[in-house]
């Protein structure tokens, strides 16, 4: 046998004899497309390989009646962000407490073809404190990860909460739309940042408009 | 004890940075710190890598050194900024986390730069977006197809971008530092990925093997690259070959974009073995097996032209290779659409929890086509399976109020229906359910051109309201229309838009209608996989018997 003299192929060769695979990715995943493939004995048909990210799928939203729209709230959005709501593709949901609206974008997206795109962002501060909501109506179907219930009530559905090194953020679907609201704080141990501000900003969204909510 | 051993090897091999294996396996945790999920999914295919230069140590800040739960030290210590990686991705933490096995854990993956020095290596974005949120320590870059990359803990005062703004993949972002506010952290990158999974809604995915990728590409390892052949994007199947000449009997991956190139978000990867055996490469490679064969997806069977991107990965870890003859071309006539109804898929969440795939299941037909098969009830959210407690060899889907029987294994299988799941009812209750149709050999999922996901089935017919239901055809059946084979009578469709065959048929044919036969596994002709081969309700399926004897069966509460 002839290693050349590069460490890596040193390491690649000594882990060999030792009965190692250094092709740590590949175990359950090669398997897995072994199994996928091949037929012993007979010439396997085509597989399917393995789709390597999941595969995309269009959320349908439910949109709520018009009569729902907060317009109180939504008079008090800056004129480009309304206009931004308008074009959204999934119905906008934005803080009601107007201290969060004085600083408050929303980004709505655009497809490649300029149509509608995944959804909307929306980002909010005051203070100290940072309010993101994002709504999007791209799922992604990943193999293995079927229908999985949120464990907390949040806006009347399940969702979940969470904590990602001190941001606090909330999980959920509504009117048939992924929705996400994440709270940071500058002090991440603060009242502003707690499980219970995190609900009542969740509670807090109201309905603004959107692409099809006829506002 | 192989685990400890590599780690000691690669620490005592100066210039391992850029070698394999550099990364200990996703889902291997420290010990003790929580249940890790061995997720090898690359989430972000052609993302790059955060940093902008390496090399790079993704480990655990809490319980390595000098961490709140590690060993005495410093956060600056070597052993932190050493191989191999660790995953941290699920790490014990006490907050929901839906995707990791114990419901809870950590939403990313924590990386340290080059070297313990704060505000001095640059992060840059994996990927091309927007600039949603900027929070106290925190850039949320999200792209145009909704994947949001996070950055945690650069320095505020070198954030070069703003809110709203467009980035490009690379482009600078913040410098590394210990940012957490008022308070600090170790000098880390806490990166994730969050996207909007079917069934659950908006969660952290696993950033590690995106990282790993992104990483290899990073640093290179100037090897010779793989090669081969991508020889024809044909509609029996997508063939060709790769070899990696650094590892000549190596068996190599191969990833198939369709839709475009890598790193383009609308593409879609699939990731294939090479590794069949090809009698004509053995003499020019002196290794034989390292053909593809990957089934034409049936999504893309539409009468366009789909560009096909073929790539193989490097045995070391280098840069993937673009086979020659990539792109191809994906062109099939569109199929046959079988007879039935189509019922709505309501959502995401009901598409996850049937299993189903749209790339491999749907055949996509102009709108009008669509409009022209008439509508069924809803699908069912999820499938329910019942077998009755006089016979539990029998399995039947629950379908409202009919009872539908999955005929053998196989039907199981190919529905992705979860055997040891399957509920146990007392007859009376099962029989007091309509007997439908049974339920066809695999899903065919349908789609105009708008969002609405459809699944082709038969009409039930409830035999009391046959004279009012118009999609029944006589009194007394329990079906629509169905022949002795289990399939409709009549019409068949061409999915590019032909017009309705309404001859009857035996079974779908492309020679009776303008579109071509579905793929082998559809239950049409030639398949033996129409109706009429399986066994009936009366009539025991012993595959399913034996399984079932094996699993066992829940006991309904």
């Amino acid at each position: 046998m002839v290693f050349s003299s590069s460490p890596a192929r040193l390491v690649t060769a000594a882990l060999l004899v030792l009965g190692c695979d250094p092709a740590v990715d590949a175990g359950p995943q090669r398997a897995e497309l072994r199994e996928a493939g091949a037929t012993p004995g007979s010439r396997p048909a085509p597989g399917r390989g393995r789709l390597l990210a999941g595969e995309r799928v269009v959320r349908i939203p439910r949109w709520p009646a018009t009569s729902t729209i907060d317009h109180a709230v939504r008079e008090r959005l800056p004129a480009e962000t309304r206009a931004a709501v308008d074009v959204s593709p999934v119905p906008v949901l934005v803080p009601a407490d107007p201290t969060w609206l004085a600083r408050a974008t929303v980004f709505t997206a655009r497809g490649q073809d300029g149509g509608p795109g995944w959804g909307y962002a929306l980002s909010a501060r005051r203070g100290e404190v940072t309010l993101a909501v994002q709504a999007s109506r791209i799922a992604t179907v990943l193999v293995g990860v079927g229908h999985l219930r949120g464990n907390k009530r949040l806006r009347g559905v399940d969702g979940f909460l969470s904590v990602n090194d001190g941001i606090r953020t909330a999980a959920w679907i509504e009117h048939g739309i992924a929705y996400s609201l994440d709270l940071e704080c500058r002090d991440p141990e603060g009242p502003e940042c707690s499980d219970d501000a995190l609900r009542e900003a969740v509670e807090g969204l109201v309905y603004v408009g959107g692409l099809g909510g006829g506002a | 004890m192989k685990r400890r051993l590599l780690a000691a090897m690669i620490v005592l091999v100066p210039g391992v940075a850029t070698a394999e294996p550099f990364y200990l396996p996703p889902g291997d945790l420290l010990p003790d710190t929580g249940t890790g999920l061995a997720e090898y999914t690359v989430f972000a295919p052609g993302m790059r890598f955060p940093l902008e230069v390496g090399p790079a140590y993704p480990n655990s800040q809490v319980y390595m050194n000098g961490g709140l739960f590690g060993p005495p030290g410093g956060q600056c210590d070597a052993v932190n900024y050493s191989y191999p990686w660790r995953d941290n991705y699920c790490e014990k933490r006490q907050w929901d986390m839906p995707l990791c096995p114990a419901g809870i854990g950590h939403q990313g993956q924590d990386i340290r730069g080059p070297t313990c020095e704060k505000d001095k290596h640059q992060i840059v974005a994996t990927a091309a977006g927007q600039v949603t949120n900027i929070g106290s320590y925190s850039i949320y870059v999200t792209t145009p197809a909704g994947q949001r990359f996070d950055y945690l803990h650069g320095s505020l005062d070198t954030i070069v971008v703003s809110i709203n703004q467009q980035v490009a993949t690379g482009a600078p972002l913040v410098k590394l530092s210990d940012n957490m506010g008022d308070t600090s952290t170790s000098i880390h990158l806490h990166f994730n990925i969050k996207q909007d999974v079917a069934g659950v809604g908006s969660v952290y995915v696993s950033p590690y093997m995106s990282l790993v990728r992104s990483y290899e590409e990073l640093m290179g390892l100037g090897n010779k690259p793989p090669t081969g052949n991508f020889d024809q994007a044909g509609c029996a199947a997508l063939t060709g070959w790769a070899q990696d000449p650094d590892a000549p009997e190596a068996v190599v991956l191969v990833d198939l974009y369709f839709g475009g190139p890598k790193g383009d978000p609308n593409a879609v990867p699939v990731q294939v073995l090479a590794d069949r055996q090809r009698d004509d490469l053995c003499m020019a490679l002196g290794s034989c097996n390292h053909g593809f064969e990957l089934e034409a997806p049936l999504s893309l069977r539409d009468g366009s032209a789909h560009a096909v991107h073929a790539y193989a990965h490097d045995s070391e870890g280098g840069e993937q290779a673009e086979l020659p003859l990539s792109p191809g071309q994906l062109q099939c006539e569109a199929p046959t659409i079988p007879a039935g109804a189509r019922r709505w898929v309501i959502s995401p969440e009901s598409l996850a929890a049937w299993k189903f795939s749209p790339f491999w299941q749907t055949i996509r037909a102009p709108q009008a086509t669509v409009d022209a098969i008439p509508q069924d009830r809803d699908l069912i959210p999820a499938p329910i399976l019942v077998v009755s407690d006089v016979d539990p060899a029998t399995v039947w889907l629950v379908d409202q109020t009919f009872r539908r029987h999955v005929a053998s294994p196989e039907v199981a299988a190919a529905w992705g229906f979860d055997l040891a799941a399957v509920e146990t009812w007392p007859a009376a209750d099962l029989e007091a359910l309509i007997e439908g149709t049974p339920v066809r050999p695999q899903p065919v999922l349908l789609q105009g051109t708008g969002p609405e996901l459809y699944m082709l089935d038969d009409h039930q017919c409830d035999p009391a309201a046959t004279a009012v239901d118009p999609l029944c055809a006589e009194a007394g059946t329990a079906t629509a229309g169905l022949d002795d084979t289990g399939m409709n009578e009549g019409g068949q469709i061409s999915a590019s838009g032909g017009s309705t065959d309404t001859q009857a048929t035996d079974s779908v044919s492309a020679s009776s209608s303008d579109g071509p036969a579905l793929p082998p596994g559809y239950g049409q002709d030639g398949d033996g996989a129409c109706g009429c081969t399986q066994p009936g309700p009366s009539e025991p399926a012993l595959p399913l018997l034996g399984l079932l004897g094996l699993l066992g069966v829940r006991r309904r509460r």
